[in-house]
């Protein structure tokens, strides 16, 4: 089971990957340089991107943990393990931690980092010392606002309200916000990067229409975030400045006003939703092109899907505000526009199945992940239509189905686009493939487990169960048993591949540079790339996507052939080789009962030198 | 306290039906569209599979009138979700002229209730089965949400400012109070319930227990302690705006500029509604009453939020010495875009009068003279 890597999938490269086994690795970006200081100082893009995807693996397996003991608490209506006030502070770390420190970079800052140079066909990105210091903000922040969670934590939610979080709470909320405000830099400069890169750093004939899909995405990404992270960088400074000076700006008593917070939070958080999701858009584009071995369908209308996402997205807030006094009328434009935006995320979701149309589809354990995501997205983005409505929404507000709602989004979604996409690329950042079978049972435990948590949310949560409770009412105890359920087959999910992963780091089957037989110009160049990427600079003649579902399934059925007439001739062979033997052991023929003999005898005499 | 497995909210205000139509509609175009995308991908990954004998000749991989349909499709059944929300949510919105009030008053962590005729409750609200009720809430401290989720029903609550929300429970019976905005360490355990009792267990209900005093009396006894009336009275020496009739009418005030004398700064026309009256108390020289020096100390921190309601309670008993009742007109809708649509959406609501009003009115004094009240 471990073994099975992509052969038998029909893409294993024409001609076998031949590396003498005592022969030292080519010079590639992982070996070019050793030590801790070869790494801290690198400016190196993929080997950023590693970083980067260390880091993020740490705040997802914190947040987890977390989420684990939110969850456990909850297996009892009066609460089974926490007090209410510890289980404030998990579920906000929880929040805090996968949002800001796992769902923003993931995408972006690791599989984003490693290839939109790659993708353009550049050595680095635009700015190699700007991505460095991207990271080392990361790290400031997230070591500033995880130290605040776990030595004081703080009872706010990941929402920061005011005034709660401004003058009834006495946790350190300045810390931990000043960990997201730095953090919220490494977006900036990481998306300014990319914006520069994709606009100066294309290969000769790379023109904006021959861009792989993931780089729209991409870009459409790094916009939202240049554009509207600075607006939650100001909205946390005004939240320090309240705590730290009684400034008055969100507190009513001194003619402050707590609805604007709301206002000013989601101006950034719901674009942010996009910065979260697009990417996972952006990495199922490449899966389902490549393992349906055809162009992605609708190519322009997928691209600009991605743009009109990051327009419309601006212009959606309010609608997380139509249980406050925002006027009607306001709410109204806010319904009317957050309902536009579930077009092209539709637009892209029917282009996607359409690209499986006269396919040649191979269910690799990225192109599950892909599959997932598709039916996940569907409920996850639809049950978004029951609250853009205004008067469903006034029921469903701060219950457990806007939690299903985004968890069904930001983890059905874009997590499992993120580990499709780690899988995809795998062989390309390490040069080993992960083992096949475990990959395919990770992806299926996950899908399971996943459902199993968050459907019986959407019923509580349409039952009145109201979100961040720490002790429920005793009708709701059934969904949440079987949403803790889930959540524990799903913990199993993402432990297995942390353990193949790092198993196929030294175990793993040699990649080569293009297990997948895939079309970008990443997988033009060895596995693992070499420090610029490319021996020389690429030149881009046709679009992104030259596959032919047509001629790989004539090559696959030639290819399958010659495999079956090898394996026949050998079991031929090795049929007459064992009958051969058989007949000599038995001593059928004059020639074996001579040989016998001569064996006996020879191994009485043979005891006699041993000593020698 | 066995857990029964609750699937399906109980119905149990006139709002629900509406917001339930328009849940499974929307649940069903979820699964719909989920079940078309996911029997289409099924289709095609066993149609299409490698090794699977298929023609793959000539795929298309562009087609406008496809792209066409499956973004106008959704788009229309878009709008018309929204058109049938926004309806809904507009209607769902009126509050009825006739509906009983009571005021709120969220704390950390817990609800109180205050009803005209004097009874209060803490994290219970006890209502009439059949008739509306408005609620009016302000909080003394963080955000806090009113929810009764078999009434469907939700709006969340303030420092510093009013909302409303209202319902109009069908069926008798025991629900849900919660508060849905994440509001501090106890949170979860600032719920409570709401009490639909048949009118008749209603009216006995409201003439028992802790009924010493109507809302309006413990107002106007606060009125008279804090010194209100030396200003505010018919016979003070200051001169201060006459407070008879007040509330509900159009009133002329003054917005203070930086560096602009008061009596150059324009007047503007609003509404002496809850909102003004609770911030002339504790803002007084944010909207001077034109024509009136800012004198007027702030009450900010010498009244709890309770006793502000109180207070407004007795000033919207206050009738002009003619008569004329302006206390009818405290239904309107606050958060319309102008007065002039709340107007309008009032004069529509008005219709719904039921039976059983007038004596409700008389014992919350809207309607009856100041001087009986004194």
């Amino acid at each position: 089971m471990v073994s099975t890597s992509a052969e038998g999938l029909g893409l294993t490269p024409r001609t076998p990957v031949e590396v003498p086994a005592d022969s030292a690795e080519p010079e590639n970006y992982l070996n070019v340089t050793y030590g801790v200081k070869s790494w801290l100082l690198t400016l190196d893009h993929k080997r950023i991107a590693v970083l980067y995807l260390i880091s993020v693996s740490i705040a997802f397996f914190l947040g987890g943990i977390a989420a684990a003991l939110v969850r456990i608490n909850l297996l009892q209506p009066q609460g089974y393990l926490l007090s209410p006030e510890t289980y404030n502070k998990m579920f906000t770390a929880h929040g805090i931690l996968m949002v800001f420190f796992f769902l923003i970079p993931a995408i972006p800052a690791t599989l984003g980092n490693f290839l939109v140079p790659m993708m353009l066909g550049a050595k680095d990105l635009a700015f190699p010392k700007l991505n460095l210091l991207s990271w080392y903000l990361y790290i400031i922040g997230f070591a500033l606002s995880l130290a605040a969670l776990v030595l004081g934590g703080v009872q706010t939610g990941w929402t920061f309200y005011a005034p709660l979080s401004s003058q009834y709470t006495n946790g350190p909320v300045v810390l931990v916000a000043l960990g997201i405000f730095i953090a919220g830099f490494s977006s900036i400069l990481t998306g300014l990067n990319f914006i520069i890169t994709i606009h100066k750093m294309r290969a000769p004939g790379m023109t904006w229409f021959r861009m792989p899909l993931f780089l729209w995405s991409m870009y459409a990404t790094s916009l939202i975030q240049v554009l509207g992270t600075p607006v939650v960088a100001i909205t946390i400074l005004l939240l320090a400045v309240e705590i730290i000076f009684k400034a008055g700006v969100f507190d009513a008593t001194t003619g402050g006003d707590p609805v604007l917070f709301q206002h000013l939070f989601w101006f950034y958080s719901h674009p942010a939703v996009y910065i979260m999701l697009l990417p996972g858009m952006a990495v199922i584009s490449e899966l389902i092109t490549c393992f349906s071995r055809k162009p992605v369908f609708g190519y322009r209308f997928v691209a600009f899907s991605s743009m009109a996402i990051a327009v419309i997205s601006f212009l959606v807030w309010g609608h997380h505000m139509f249980t406050t006094d925002q006027s009607p009328l306001a709410s109204t434009v806010f319904s009317v526009l957050s309902f536009l935006v579930a077009i092209p995320s539709a637009v892209k979701v029917f282009n996607w199945t359409a690209t499986l149309y006269k396919g040649s589809i191979r269910l690799t354990t990225p192109m599950l992940y892909a599959l997932g995501f598709i039916g996940l997205f569907c409920i996850g983005g639809l049950t978004g239509l029951h609250l853009a409505s205004m008067a469903t929404d006034i029921h469903l507000q701060d219950t457990y189905f806007v939690v299903a709602h985004f968890h069904y989004v930001m983890v059905g979604s874009t997590v499992m686009a993120y580990l499709g996409g780690v899988h995809f690329w795998w062989p390309k950042i390490t040069g080993r493939m992960y083992p096949e079978g475990w990959g395919r049972t990770a992806a299926i435990t996950l899908f399971v487990g996943f459902s199993l948590t968050f459907t019986p949310q959407f019923i509580a949560g349409y039952n009145g169960m109201p979100r961040r409770y720490a002790m429920y009412a005793p009708e709701y105890h059934v969904m949440n048993v079987l949403s803790t359920a889930g959540a524990t087959i799903m913990g199993l999910g993402y432990l297995l591949p942390v353990l193949y992963l790092l198993w196929s780091l030294k175990y793993g089957e040699k990649a080569g540079p293009n297990p997948w037989r895939a079309t970008g110009l990443e997988w033009q160049t060895a596995s693992p790339p070499t420090t610029f990427n490319f021996d020389r600079t690429p030149v881009v003649t046709i679009g992104p996507y030259a596959y032919s579902a047509e001629s790989d399934e004539i090559e696959d059925a030639h290819y399958d052939m010659q495999r079956a007439q090898m394996e026949y001739e050998a079991a031929q062979a090795k049929i007459a080789a064992d009958r051969r033997l058989s007949e000599m052991s038995d001593g059928h023929t004059a020639e074996g009962q001579e040989m016998i003999a001569k064996a006996t005898s020879q191994s009485g005499d043979e005891e006699a030198p041993r000593g020698h | 306290m066995q857990s029964s497995i609750s699937l399906l909210p109980e119905q149990s205000a006139t709002q629900a039906g509406g917001i339930d139509a328009l849940f499974w509609f929307l649940t069903f175009i979820t699964v719909l569209f989920t079940a078309l995308v996911c029997i289409a991908i099924v289709y095609f990954v066993v149609r299409y599979r490698r090794g699977a004998k298929a023609d793959r000749s000539n795929p298309p991989l562009e087609h406008m009138t496809l792209e066409l349909a499956w973004t106008g499709i959704p788009l229309l059944i878009c709008l018309f979700i929204f058109g049938w929300s926004t309806v809904l949510y507009f209607k769902n919105r009126l509050v009825p002229r006739d509906a009983l009030e009571v005021y709120v008053v969220g704390k950390q962590w817990m609800w109180k209730l205050q009803h005209p005729e004097g009874r209060w409750e803490m994290n219970k609200l006890t209502v009439p089965m059949g008739r509306p009720v408005k609620l009016t809430m302000t909080s003394e401290d963080v955000i806090h949400s009113f929810f009764i989720p078999e009434f469907r029903v939700k709006m969340d609550v303030y420092p510093g400012r009013f909302t409303e929300l209202w319902f109009k429970p069908t069926k008798a019976g025991t629900y849900h109070l919660f508060c849905a905005e994440f509001c501090g360490t106890l949170h979860s355990g600032m719920v409570g319930e709401v009490v639909v009792l048949p009118p008749a267990e209603y009216e006995a209900w409201l003439q028992t227990g802790n009924v010493n005093k109507t809302m309006a009396s413990r107002g106007e006894q606060l009125f008279r302690q804090h010194g209100c009336s030396g200003c505010h009275g018919q016979n003070s020496r200051v001169r201060a705006p006459y407070l008879e009739g007040i509330y509900g009418a159009q009133r002329p005030v003054q917005i203070p500029k930086a560096g602009v004398p008061l009596e150059n700064v324009p007047a503007r026309t609003i509404t002496a509604d809850i909102r003004y009256i609770h911030d002339s108390i504790v803002l007084p020289n944010e909207e001077i009453a034109a024509g009136f020096k800012p004198i007027m100390p702030s009450y900010k921190g010498r009244l709890s939020e309770e006793e502000i309601v109180q207070i407004v309670e007795y000033i919207r008993t206050l009738k002009t010495s003619n008569g004329t009742d302006n206390g009818l007109s405290h239904g309107g809708i606050q958060g319309y875009p102008n007065n002039a649509s709340g107007g309008t959406n009032r004069t529509n609501t008005n219709r719904t009068g039921d039976v059983g009003t007038s004596d409700i009115r008389a014992r919350t004094g809207i309607n009856t003279p100041p001087a009986n009240l004194r």
